[in-house]
């Protein structure tokens, strides 16, 4: 996490709303939301 | 006569193409978001206001998700990013972020990138309209899909992309050099010579990581843009080296933290200075440069001309 309020998109998590960003849309988010990739190739 | 505070004064107050400024301390684009800042730190951090401009994060025609995560990766004195310019398109920022963004009390300076000269073209019209917004600053980057080359490291690619876009608008049109080019100033002549009213560097170096477990690159894009103390030497010789090239006003960054890495910054030829990675760790930073600055200045009798620069 580079700046911890929302501003830089480094912490983005995917979710099947899309990535949220863990520091202002979490710390805790609804495990049935996540996803393991997005894009493919991710490595993940 | 001259007072100290006169020349603090001098020192301080500046001018871009035209565009009056407190001081000369903005955020590099992508580094600051006065929307998010708002929302945590409350009105208290936007009245005072730490910037003499408020540059926005990169716009695209189309919204963009950015890239997959992981995203960053911290090395000695910097960071690699791979964010990939995730931004909510050009119409939704028309509606959604451009009026909360010009109600902030310094001039607003919006950043653009598209991968066509017709793409940036009609960013740059849709722009141009906008009486909220002082400058267009140009996110060149990126590769243009139709010939291959980046825009930003091809003096022929600037040149083209600046012919298309220079005639439709009359606002000052800033354009972002990359670093990641064999002759920055040959590209920053270019861009002068096309009609570019101003230039920025550095944007960040390409850099890369591998994760120490598997030994295959960390960062979902592969490689990413390293930024803060790491590459402020090299932000030095190229500012110092495109000041010797063009007469145009330099907006300069790169590692920036202090007052006197400001000041190193204008005495190799800038006219305003961005801080970019510092205001990760603390949002505040740029009112503290800028005071830092103004101090310096002050004692060491360096001071920029207030007068409007010609561009």
């Amino acid at each position: 996490m580079a700046c911890g309020f929302g501003a830089c998109f480094g912490c983005v998590v995917p979710t099947r709303r899309g990535y949220l960003r863990l520091c202002v849309d979490g710390p805790v988010l609804d495990a049935a939301e996540l996803e393991t990739a997005l894009v493919a190739g991710a490595g993940h | 006569l001259t007072t100290r505070a006169g020349r603090t004064e001098l020192a301080t107050a500046t001018a871009l193409c035209g565009i009056e400024l407190a001081h000369p301390i903005i955020n590099a684009s992508g580094t600051f978001d006065a929307i998010a800042a708002r929302r945590v730190f409350g009105e208290a951090l936007i009245e005072a206001f730490p910037f003499a401009a408020f540059v926005s994060k990169t716009v695209t025609l189309a919204p963009r998700e950015g890239n997959p995560p992981p995203r960053l990766w911290e090395t000695p004195s910097g960071l690699i990013n791979s964010i990939g310019l995730p931004n909510k398109g050009l119409e939704r920022y028309l509606a959604e972020d451009l009026p909360q963004l010009a109600a902030l009390p310094v001039p607003l300076i919006v950043n653009v990138m598209g991968f066509t000269s017709e793409e940036v073209g009609e960013l740059v019209s849709a722009f141009s309209e906008r009486d909220e917004i002082a400058a267009l600053e140009l996110n060149v980057s990126c590769p243009n899909v139709e010939t291959g080359l980046v825009m930003g490291a091809d003096p022929g690619e600037i040149t083209a992309l600046l012919h298309h876009v220079r005639p439709l608008t009359e606002k000052p049109l800033i354009v972002k050099l990359t670093p990641n080019a064999t002759d920055v100033v040959a590209v920053a002549w270019a861009a002068q010579e096309a009609g570019a009213s101003a230039v920025s560097l550095i944007n960040t170096i390409r850099g890369m990581a591998l994760d120490p477990g598997s030994g295959r690159p960390w960062l979902g894009g592969t490689t990413g843009g390293l930024s803060g103390p790491a590459v402020r030497a090299v932000a030095l010789a190229q500012v110092h080296a495109v000041a010797a090239g063009v007469e145009i006003p330099i907006i300069a960054m790169g590692g920036v933290q202090r007052g006197r890495d400001a000041l190193d910054l204008i005495r190799a030829g800038a006219t305003l200075v961005a801080v970019g990675t510092e205001s990760f760790r603390d949002p505040a930073a740029g009112a503290r440069i800028s005071e830092e600055l103004a101090t310096l200045a002050a004692k060491s009798g360096v001071s920029r001309n207030g007068s409007p620069l010609n561009c």
